[in-house]
């Protein structure tokens, strides 16, 4: 509005200072209401003046020559003291009006002299009083530029007789800058004449600042908008490719591949892995820094967190044979709330350096109760490694942002060296802080807190581990690495086990040797598979042979290397032994192991068991259900295709959500898969326009996206979908979204596995084979395949030994098939061929062991013949 | 100020750490795809990891060029070249992709015109191509003309103007900015959205400011000015 009144122009006398006092009103039509009133107000002050002049000078001259007009002259005087005191009164009331305002307000003569000022134009001179600026010019109160400045406005102001507005920027002797905006306005006698000019100065500073400050930040926000917007297409763009790179891989792993063929789709595979790892950093770190990146709140199970993390390191330890173990309290809280992706993340990162940076030795993985209440926990994680170490100059510039020198480490080291910067920030967000200890040449410690909330309603601790039969079994731990021994030892010792520990393999035959001879046998040994000297496979051999008082303990390998490779080497120097312990060792891994050995049945209840039993029922309850997928990429439309149809869903296939819409008319769904970013007609828009229909409002529809930004979930649920999966697709995740929104309106017979059936009814409960091999189906089956063929002699084999008189390889030829069984599964062998050892050791008569041999026969017999059709079949 | 890549500091630092494992990728599926004992279905599943492979490979590319442009960290390799043959060399390439949708495409020198230009051969085909490539795209019928005229002294100014489909004005801005071309908009170029972006950055390098006019339903002109070092 005020710039369309006044003309305005920019004045910058920089360097002069006029240290004006802040304030200022807010409103512009008070300051034009001000100067019509002061303009008004001094013209009557002139007009009073000017009066009064004349007055006198008409008085004097008649006083002078006619002295009898003295009367009358006298009457005039008195009149002019009364036209005086109305001057008087009109001045106080314009001084009450000028000081209060928090403007500076001045009027000067035309020569440019200050014939008034109000008290804040005294303060901005840092003058005693008025007096001082009263009579004078600029020219004689400020530095000659500024006054030369202000005396040209004061001039063209009364050259033009128009008002003018001069915006400036001052700035004080203290470097602080100031906005002012001055208006000036012409003074006019009452004859019109130009007499000088009135101002008003305002102190903007405080309102521009402010101004600038909006400014500034919706710059920001818009810059920080477009940044999300370009990593969250960044991540799509990159994700599109990758979810077909490691998908189709995926499908190629089980499509029959040579083992040639299947190395390079390995190879593939993990370089489409390590590739998604860098990509994730990159994207991770930009969303941190840009704040993008939000936690999440959800129930999980730290014991899920820390058997994924050993996973994923595990084989890596394995492949440098460094020892990787846990340390984990026997009651720790796991049933928690948090963000369990980042925390595995976190963890990953930390002890996949810890592999990377060490040569020889071990890694433990340890957790603890740092504190806790009713309904939240702070957990102390720490990762200690015996590796390279990291200097005390080093490890100050660890958790700082990136930097390019850090690129030539990663460079050396692979992986995208971000890992730490990324690893501080996200434990940060979850409310904990990282830190390091280390000593080069000796190992890196490397630790954090963070804090998580209970779950309500869940029992406070996990329910302890039933050892039920398994209580005060005697356990020998024998393992030449001081670390993961005392580990196990503890771990064994605070389970209710009674546990001792030696630390090679003569010390374990004498330790078994001797406990047998005071009637205190072991009845399970833990055995390392590599040792120094005498290794675990031949120490196995030994106490087999040894003679003893008791049965020969059950002997249980412990590998940190593959499971197939140790049983290899133990199959090739004919060593039996009841089941192989994968590094890291948990407590519920280390219950199964010894209940599996000792054929005390379990429970199978380990998570990973649950998560496989899962899937088959997500598989199964989605079978014959009727899935609109509509997506436009053709390479991820055929995976999501191959991996549908794998489950018996009947997919149907639409490539964008127009040609969606078009379908849906003609035939019916059970429930629609949807892309979001598509041509003609993206997934939010055609999950709207469905949703309009009163026949879709409640058909599942779920988002399949390549974004992952946070807030993606709630965009989709926004537009009306059910749920969201991402890509790249995690096969178990995909599956447990669908069957939680997707029921078939027909669903398929479905039909029991035709493999696992086939075990049932020979007798074989696949579940604790499964298990035993940690779901590693081809292992499994590789168990069953040698099972069929090193046993279908054994009673032959055993008959003979007996007749041999050989009692002592005969209970060994039992025990072994004891074993076998039980780690396959065969319960029905394994209770048979249990109870034959018992009648012999027993000392039973002949014919009752005949029986029991026949009992054992009759068990084997169709298992064997079973299984040898089954592995015909699975060659062909 | 010049809109930074977010993470394009990050990405030109990885460009190693992203490509080694690509290559892996890549290499291994070529390695498979010439075992002759593979299934059609094995073929096809593979052949799928190989084009996406590709496709990464180039927008993983795209994006460090385009961080090292903005960042300035791009040698520019000026070359002398004769301008007539330069440009009926750009032309061959782009020929075919026209003639298949039936569209005339040729290209204008001003008379007068010098015969040779200086300037780095790998940045300005890098923009032409692309920019060419785009108006054969968005044009359904007519015709694209590559113009080269030298208004002021010393310079070069190029033009590719289609009879297309054109851009509507609210979006004119936005088509420069990676990405910026919205997912609902017709197939994806090959740089995944970033073609322009990296034509805008190419051609500031080569000291010009990329411009677009358009009148949606009749078609756009792209052009830029260099300087004929």
């Amino acid at each position: 509005m005020i710039s369309r009144i006044f003309y305005s122009t920019s004045v910058t006398p920089e360097g002069f200072t006029l240290g004006l006092s802040a304030g200022g009103l807010s409103t512009h039509p008070v300051v034009l209401n001000m100067i019509a009133g002061l303009t008004i107000l001094m013209a009557a002050l002139f007009e009073y003046q000017q009066q009064i002049q004349a007055t006198r000078a008409s008085l004097e001259l008649r006083n002078a020559d006619y002295a009898a007009e003295r009367d009358r002259a006298r009457a005039l005087a008195s009149s002019v003291t009364e036209s005086e005191e109305h001057l008087k009164v009109a001045n106080t009331r314009m001084a009450t009006i000028l000081d209060n305002i928090p403007d500076l307000a001045w009027v000067k003569d035309v020569e440019g002299r200050y014939i008034a000022v109000n008290q804040m134009v005294v303060k901005a001179f840092s003058v005693a009083d008025s007096n001082v600026v009263i009579g004078k010019s600029d020219f004689e109160l400020i530095p000659k530029e500024a006054a030369e400045i202000y005396r040209g406005t004061d001039l063209e102001v009364m050259t033009s007789g128009e008002r003018s507005r001069i915006d400036e920027v001052r700035r004080d002797k203290f470097g602080k800058t100031y906005w002012v905006e001055t208006v000036k306005t012409a003074l006019r006698g009452p004859d019109g004449r130009i007499i000088g000019t009135v101002g008003i100065a305002r102190d903007l500073t405080e309102r521009k600042l402010a101004e600038n400050e909006r400014e500034a930040r919706q710059v920001a926000e818009a810059a920080n908008k477009a940044k999300s917007e370009f990593l969250a297409n960044m991540s799509h763009e990159i994700r599109t490719p990758m979810n077909a790179i490691i998908g189709m891989s995926y499908l190629a792993l089980g499509s029959g591949l040579n083992p040639q063929q299947q190395g390079y789709i390995n190879n593939v595979y993990r370089s489409a892995q390590s590739l998604l790892g860098i990509i994730n950093d990159i994207l991770d770190f930009s969303k941190i820094e840009a704040g993008k990146l939000q936690m999440d709140s959800v129930a999980f199970d730290l014991g899920d967190v820390l058997d994924n993390l050993a996973n994923i390191v595990g084989q890596q330890a394995e492949e440098k044979s460094l020892e990787l173990m846990y340390v984990e309290p026997p009651l720790l809280p796991t049933r928690l709330v948090g963000d369990p992706l980042r925390l595995g993340q976190v963890l990953v990162n930390l002890t996949n350096n810890a592999v990377k940076f060490t040569k020889h030795g071990e890694i433990s993985v340890s957790v603890e109760v740092v504190d806790r209440d009713t309904e939240s926990v702070q957990l102390r994680f720490g990762v200690r490694d015996t590796g390279v170490g990291i200097s005390a100059e080093q490890q100050l510039r660890l958790f700082q942002q990136f930097s390019q020198a850090d690129a030539s480490t990663s460079r050396r080291y692979g992986g995208s060296g971000l890992g730490l910067a990324i690893c501080s920030r996200l434990v940060r967000l979850m409310g904990g802080s990282i830190g390091v200890n280390s000593t080069p040449g000796r190992g890196s410690h490397f630790f954090f807190t963070a804090r998580f909330g209970l779950q309500a309603g869940g029992a406070p601790n996990p329910p302890p581990l039933r050892l039920g039969a398994l209580s005060g079994a005697r356990i020998l731990v024998v393992d030449d690495n001081d670390a993961a021994r005392e580990v196990i030892l503890g771990m064994s010792l605070s389970l209710g086990l009674r546990a001792e520990a030696v630390a090679d393999g003569p010390g374990a035959i004498a330790a078994v040797a001797s406990a047998s001879a005071v009637a205190n046998p072991f009845h399970v040994v833990l055995l390392d598979w590599k040792m120094p000297g005498m290794d675990g496979v031949e120490c196995a051999r030994l106490l087999r042979e040894g003679s003893l008082l008791h049965p020969p303990p059950t002997v249980l390998m412990l590998t940190a290397f593959g499971r197939e490779e140790a049983l290899q080497q133990l199959a090739s120097r004919q060593v039996t032994i009841s089941g192989v312990l994968t590094k890291p060792v948990t407590p519920s891994a280390l219950v199964d192991a010894c209940a599996a050995a000792l054929g005390i049945a379990r429970r199978k209840d380990t998570r990973l068991a649950l998560r496989e039993v899962a899937r088959h029922d997500h598989e199964a309850r989605l079978a014959g259900a009727r899935v609109l997928l509509v997506e436009d990429n053709l390479i991820n439309q055929e995976l999501a295709v191959a991996l549908l149809k794998g489950a018996g869903i009947d997919v149907t296939v639409a490539n964008d959500g127009r040609q969606a819409l078009h379908m849906m008319d003609i035939h019916e769904f059970d429930g629609v898969l949807m892309d979001c970013q598509m041509p003609e007609m993206d997934g939010y828009e055609a999950t709207r326009l469905l949703r309009l229909q009163p026949q879709y409002q409640v058909l599942p529809i779920i988002a399949m996206t390549a974004n992952v930004m946070a807030g993606d979930r709630e965009k989709v649920i926004a537009a009306g979908m059910n749920d969201h999966i991402a890509k790249p697709i995690n096969v178990e995740e995909m599956f447990a979204t669908l069957a939680r929104w997707i029921r078939p309106a027909k669903p398929a017979v479905v039909r029991a596995a035709p493999a696992a059936d086939s075990l049932v009814q020979l007798g074989i409960n696949a579940d604790i084979g499964r298990a035993a091999t940690a779901g590693n189906e081809a292992l499994y089956r590789r168990l069953l395949n040698s099972f069929a063929d090193q046993e279908a002699d054994v009673v032959d084999r055993f008959r003979h030994a007996r007749a041999a008189g050989n009692k002592e390889a005969a209970m060994r030829i039992l025990h072994d098939l004891k074993s076998v069984a039980g780690t396959i599964g065969a319960n029905e062998i394994q209770r048979a061929t249990a109870e034959l050892e018992n009648a012999l050791s027993a000392g039973a008569a002949d014919e009752a062991v005949d029986m029991l041999i026949e009992a054992v026969a009759r068990a084997l017999d169709p298992v064997i013949a079973g299984l040898r059709a089954r592995g015909s079949a699975d060659g062909a | 100020m010049v809109h930074k890549t977010p993470a394009g500091e990050l990405l030109r630092a990885m460009s190693h750490e992203l490509r080694t494992p690509l290559n892996g990728i890549i290499g291994f599926a070529q390695l498979l795809l010439r075992d002759k004992t593979l299934n059609q279905r094995q073929v096809t599943g593979i052949s799928a990891i190989l084009e996406s492979g590709d496709q990464l490979l180039v927008l993983i590319n795209t994006l460090v060029e385009l961080a090292r442009a903005e960042a300035g960290a791009w040698e520019l390799n000026p070359v002398e070249v004769s301008l007539r043959d330069w440009v009926a060399g750009v032309m061959d390439v782009v020929q075919a992709g026209a003639a298949q949708k039936g569209l005339e495409i040729t290209s204008e020198i001003a008379p007068g015109m010098p015969e040779s230009m200086h300037v780095d051969d790998r940045c300005l085909r890098r923009v032409l191509m692309n920019l060419l490539d785009n108006a054969v795209k968005f044009t359904e019928r007519g015709r694209v003309v590559l113009r080269i005229d030298g208004e002021r002294a010393g310079r070069l100014s190029f033009s590719v103007q289609d009879t297309g489909r054109g851009i509507a004005p609210a979006r004119l801005d936005s088509i420069f900015m990676p990405f910026g071309r919205s997912p609902g908009d017709a197939p994806r170029v090959q740089e995944g959205g970033l073609g322009l972006a990296l034509s805008r950055e190419f051609v500031r390098l080569l000291g010009g400011e990329l411009r677009v006019s358009s009148k949606p339903g009749s078609g756009s002109t792209f052009h830029f000015d260099i300087a004929n070092t």
